[in-house]
């Protein structure tokens, strides 16, 4: 957020231009950490190789210039907000070269623990940054450890030391013994935070087994017409052999796991790129109710595959003795470039960007969703700077109807996909209002449907669209759906603030106006959303002592301070 | 390349400091526009009718709110409405130039400390540490509360008294010329006093820096005899003097506990909690609990009740045990020093004066202490363990962005009227002042109902917290007439008639609650008030027969005012005859006499307060305004 802000004090705004300027800062930044990275841990695995020098810089180039190239990684680096994905890289990645700088000295020579404290201090303020840039910052010591047992197991002072490499061992391990304990006692725990999805912790386990080799598969082979910015069409694994290839995947991770295993003395590197890349999902990947795939997920792992590419391009170079391998180098650089710029290409402009992801996923219910959206958006632009006696053809609307239409057909309780369709039959095609009922069709799903993000999204679009009086009918009908809705998710704030918001438009002096936000704020107390609703209802209605105690009440439940300048630009402005 | 690293050293900490000094001003500049507060009023508002030079030296020699009058604080004031404005925004500007100048000599203190014990880094270090304690979020409730600058310029002269004796002890150990030092020493130490009173500990700390950092060390590197026999005799003879007058004074003392809800035992045993507090607002801060009022703080009646005391006083004696323990070696004595500093500099207001209980603005001088602290502690790692420096000052910048980052959010509540008034209520839900002031804003805003439901939340809470005073129901009903005024929406007849009928014998105790109502009167702030009807009510509880034990004087001489504001002279000369008797040489009250009396046509009771104000006059026990008032009667028309 600090970064975010700096943008702001910059360049005086945000303009996305300008975020993603320094999204790619942070990306270079962070390919020569993996340079640096790379570099050392060849040099200590490879310590006994007689040309390691050659090979070390061959691999790190190679790693950190595939990492840097890699079309896979554009949804990071021009998504704004993934920037907090990339700086926890760079912060774990920064972490590791400092840890990698005093352990290799210390396998030679050991160390005094004032020495040991100065690079625990380093990794601590570190490892606090990438914490506080994003969560899996955390990772950090995890994958300190994976050093210590792939790359030093033990050594110290010139000499192997068994209880130190069965100390790293263990901490290693910690994490795993802790999930299942907790798994084995508390189930609950875990099992319990999927009640909001439409998964289980059983169903996501089996499928990112799947997902985990998708992922590789897109590192080793960037497809990008697989790549994307939405794969909700992910088929979910409802068991070990639904479908087949979860049984497959499965096998072949224990499979490279127990090669790696077996191997280990030999090629410590594969081991090491195998866990690093697994670590670097764990938090991600595994057991968290998260949803199924992202790409920029593989922004720290994608590491531990580079390297091991880098690596076994190095060995081919040296082994054929390739003279001039800066020419392979540079062909390798070259391949990658080509989809790279025809993905930086898509993501320039948001109907190509919205357009090639359903391309790529058509049966993505957002990648539908979204494209139909941008294509809405591009003709309301279009239409408000059309001059008069011009007519617009309504055909991108037809488009996008079409695709919100698909995306009820593949998924028929979608909210969103129902709002969309009762917004465009209401504003563009009203002679479509007698084939098909959308506020009815949307009462049946609203009794059943396990409510996603996106169907929030939608509901918020249809409250928007009766403010603007874009659509007029059934305001009724749509107050009935929300109270179906509040008495299934009773312990949700906005729905009683779009509760409030369509009963307002009914009637704004009905006297339930009030209660409907204090039912709000009850439902959860923590919840500071509700209140700028409650301070614009009470200044409706003139009662000041109110717009008072809830600016006041407003300010308790943010102890972070997050609302203060809005709140002061409510006295300064007046 | 090596020159450019050695200038880089050379300037660079003072490049540093500018640009520190600079960004404290830019984050505390918003501040300016916050709200004038408590003691705002009295000590600086009265400000307003200075006019020109001639009645300065009344406004610098005249202020009460310390025995010395504190002439140098108040001198600023009146510079300031001489030369600037007068007006808050400029006052609040100026006390944050000030507290930059003062983080600036801070940093000067920390470098010829760390020179001293020959700390690494010793220019770096202090310039952080002293940009640290620019920072500290618990200073904004000093630097934007004006008045404050009495003990930011006591901190100032403490700080500078200190500057001026390292430089004469390193003088002395170069075998130089120092007297020039020397001579500073007091001159700075006696406008610290004059600035506020408590910086009358700059003695006890220039004697614990000399024990404890400089440890008597002279030219030679040897340890001088004869300063060590002057330093610690002087200790011996002041802790002496303390253990005498405390054993001889302690009723004497505990006597002037009345006007308090609190005892001295009481104040003694809760100092011992709000210290520790004090240490962990300082450091790292309860956003939440900042703020000027906290007369909600509990008041620990037992050394068991709150259980918290009892930990409180081990936790006291472990300390000043491990610092005397640590004290046997040279090292120990150096990281003693710090916490023996911030100890010293709260003696006199968190022991046994009998002041309000918990105030922030007490910490801005001992919060030095505590930087000292963490400078020997990282001066002695570094000095020991080189490598850890690098790190633990990347740790110290860090912990200076967030504590800058902090105080960014306070100053900017500190910089709007309601918002503070809501953060203190949030933050000291029952305290009765931030009721108070919250109930004045809602009257401001015309919710009278909301204010009187704040107002008696005050009320209430101040009967259970013993570290506010308790109010009289009296006061609480002027204080809701007041609150109609401001609401306009004045309150009916039978509201007024409350007073007096709790408490008949004293119904009345805060001079400034009512003084705020006739001022109300006097400014013609709430014409549709019934004030005849109150002063009516009011006459008809004081002014039944000549007793005076009703009231205080100055609550006598505020209801003179009242009615003189009436026109109703004979009651105010009544009033002020009440006032007379229990102050009988008060010249205000001999003044208002001859004003009534003349108003009167009491010609031989004027002559008579005309000739005891000349005596004076001739005696220069007036002061200019004093003077000129009496003209009006004295001199031709």
């Amino acid at each position: 957020m600090l970064t975010f802000g700096l943008n702001y004090a910059l360049t005086g705004g945000f303009d996305s231009f300008w975020l993603k300027i320094g999204n790619l800062i942070i990306h270079l930044a962070s390919g020569a950490f993996v340079f640096l990275f790379s570099r050392l841990v060849l040099l200590h695995s490879l310590r006994h190789t007689s040309n390691r020098e050659s090979i070390t810089l061959t691999a790190a180039v190679i790693a950190s210039g595939v990492w840097m190239l890699h079309p896979l990684f554009v949804s990071t680096v021009l998504y704004a907000v993934q920037r907090m994905a990339q700086l926890s890289t760079l912060c774990v990645l920064l972490g590791l070269i400092v840890f990698l700088k005093h352990r290799v000295s210390w396998a030679l020579k050991g160390a005094l623990p004032a020495e040991i404290l100065t690079a625990a201090l380093w990794l601590a303020l570190i490892g606090m940054f990438a914490v506080y840039s994003k969560e899996n910052g955390l990772l950090l010591v995890w994958l300190v450890l994976l050093c210590e047992v792939c790359l030093f197991r033990g050594e110290w002072d010139g000499r192997q030391r068994p209880w130190l490499a069965i100390a790293g061992i263990a901490l290693f391990s910690l994490p795993f013994i802790v999930v299942l304990t907790i798994f084995v006692f508390a189930p609950d725990y875990f099992i319990g935070r999927y009640s909001g999805r439409s998964f289980s912790l059983y169903e996501r386990v089996l499928t990112q087994t799947r997902v985990l080799w998708q992922y590789v598969s897109w590192l080793v082979l960037p497809r990008i017409d697989q790549m994307g910015f939405q794969h909700d069409d992910i088929v979910i694994s409802k068991g070990v052999l639904v479908p087949l290839t979860t049984m497959l995947s499965i096998l072949g991770w224990a499979l490279t796991l127990s090669i790696s295993w077996v191997f280990r003395r030999r090629i410590p590197l594969l081991l090491f790129g195998v866990l690093f890349f697994l670590v670097g999902h764990s938090m991600e990947s595994t057991i968290l109710p998260l949803e199924m795939v992202y790409e920029h997920r593989n922004y720290l792992p994608g590491v531990g595959v580079c390297l091991l590419l880098g690596f076994g391009f190095a060995v081919l170079v040296d082994r054929f003795e390739i003279r001039k391998p800066l020419i392979a180098i540079a062909g390798v650089f070259l391949v990658l470039t080509f989809p790279l710029a025809v993905r930086v290409h898509t993501w320039a402009d948001d109907l190509r960007l919205s357009e090639v992801n359903l391309r790529n996923h058509p049966t993505s219910s957002r990648s539908n969703y979204f494209y139909a959206l941008a294509l809405i958006e591009d003709y309301e632009e279009r239409l408000i700077a059309l001059p008069e006696d011009e007519v617009l053809e309504v055909e991108p609307l037809a488009l996008s109807r079409h695709f919100y239409e698909r995306m009820h057909q593949e998924d028929p309780d979608n909210l969103a996909a129902i709002s969309m369709l009762y917004y465009l039959d209401e504003r563009y095609f009203p002679q479509l209002k007698d084939y098909v009922d959308w506020l009815e069709v949307m009462g049946s799903a609203a009794n059943s449907r396990v409510l996603q993000a996106t169907d929030f999204i939608g509901l918020r679009f249809l409250l928007d669209c009766f403010e603007m009086g874009a659509c007029n009918s059934g305001q009724a009908r749509v107050v009935d759906i929300l109270r179906s809705l509040s008495t299934r998710y009773p312990n949700r704030p906005d729905m009683y603030v779009l509760q409030y918001r369509m009963q307002y438009l009914l009637d704004p002096t009905n006297a339930k106006l009030e209660d409907l936000l204090l039912q709000a704020v009850a439902a959860n107390p923590q919840d500071n959303n509700v209140y700028p609703w409650l301070i614009t209802h009470y200044s409706r209605v003139g009662n000041v002592a109110e717009v008072y105690e809830n600016l006041r009440e407003s300010m308790l439940k943010d102890p972070a301070r997050r609302r203060l300048p809005l709140l002061k630009r409510l006295f300064t402005d007046g | 390349m090596r020159s450019a690293g050695e200038a880089m050293n050379r300037s660079g900490p003072f490049l540093l400091l500018t640009l520190v000094a600079g960004l404290l001003i830019w984050a505390y500049w918003p501040g300016a526009a916050g709200p004038s507060l408590l003691d705002d009023k009295s000590s600086v508002s009265v400000l307003e009718v200075l006019e020109d030079t001639s009645r300065a030296r009344d406004f610098v020699l005249g202020d009460t709110s310390g025995p010395l009058g504190r002439p140098v604080s108040m001198a600023t004031f009146v510079l300031e409405r001489l030369l600037l404005d007068n007006g808050t925004v400029t006052s609040k500007k100026v006390n944050i130039i000030l507290h930059a100048l003062i983080g600036v000599f801070i940093a000067w203190l920390l470098l010829l400390l760390f020179q001293w014990a020959k700390f690494p880094y010793a220019a770096w270090m202090s310039v952080a540490l002293a940009a640290v304690w620019l920072f500290l979020p618990l200073h904004v409730s000093t630097v934007l509360y004006v008045v404050q600058r009495m003990a930011m310029l006591a901190c100032l002269f403490v700080v500078l008294s200190c500057i001026s004796y390292l430089q004469f002890r390193r003088a002395q150990c170069e075998r130089r010329t120092s007297i020039f030092w020397l001579l500073l020493v007091p001159v700075f130490a006696s406008m610290a006093v004059f600035s506020k009173e408590n910086a009358l500990v700059v003695i006890p700390i220039l004697l614990l820096m000399e024990v404890f950092w400089l440890q008597f060390i002279g030219a030679d590197g040897r340890k001088q005899i004869w300063l060590a026999q002057l330093t610690l005799g002087l200790i011996a003879i002041g802790a002496l003097s303390v253990v005498l007058l405390l054993s001889l004074k302690f009723e004497w003392l505990a006597n002037r506990y009345g006007s308090r809800d609190f005892t001295l035992e009481e104040r003694l045993l809760t100092q011992l909690r709000v210290v520790w507090d004090y240490m962990r607002q300082s450091i790292w801060p309860d956003m939440a609990r900042l703020g000027l009022y906290h007369d909600d703080y509990p008041v620990s009646s037992s050394l068991s009740d709150p259980k918290a005391t009892l930990y409180a006083a081990l936790g006291w004696i472990a300390l000043v045990l491990a610092l005397l323990a640590g004290s046997f070696w040279r090292e120990g004595r150096i990281l003693a020093f710090g916490l023996f500093l911030f100890l010293a500099a709260h003696s006199l207001e968190s022991t046994v004066w009998p002041l309000e209980i918990y105030f922030e603005h007490r910490n801005y001088l001992p919060s030095v202490g505590l930087i000292i602290f963490f400078g020997a502690l990282l001066g002695t790692i570094g000095r020991n363990w080189p490598n850890l420096m690098p790190p633990l000052l990347a740790w110290t910048t860090i912990f200076l962005i967030v504590t800058a980052a902090k105080t960014g959010s306070q100053v900017q509540m500190w910089s709007n009227g309601p918002l503070l008034a809501m953060n203190h209520v949030n933050g000291h839900p029952e305290s009765p002042r931030a009721n108070i002031d919250m109930a004045s804003h809602m009257a401001s805003v015309g919710e009278l109902g909301s204010a009187l439901d704040y107002s008696e939340r005050a009320y209430r809470f101040s009967q259970i917290h013993k570290s506010s005073a308790s109010e009289r129901e009296g006061d609480r009903f002027v204080r809701d007439i007041a609150l109609s005024c401001i609401a306009r929406k004045p309150l009916p007849l039978p509201h007024l008639q409350k007073i007096g009928s709790v408490n008949p014998e004293r119904p009345l105790g805060s001079v400034n609650t009512f003084h705020v109502l006739v001022q109300m009167l006097q400014d013609d702030v709430c014409p549709e008030f019934d004030w005849i009807a109150l002063a009516d009510h009011l006459a008809g509880i004081y002014l039944i027969d000549n007793r005076t034990h009703r009231a205080s004087a100055n609550m006598y001489s505020v209801l003179a005012g009242l009615e003189n504001a009436l026109q109703r002279f004979d009651r105010a000369y009544a009033y002020t005859e009440l006032f007379l008797a229990l102050s009988p040489t008060n010249t205000r009250g001999q003044l208002m006499k001859l004003h009534f009396a003349t108003a009167l046509g009491k010609v031989e009771v004027a002559e008579q307060m005309i000739a005891a104000l000349q005596g004076k006059q001739a005696a220069g026990e007036l002061n200019v305004g004093e003077q000129q008032t009496l003209a009006l009667y004295t001199e031709q028309p």
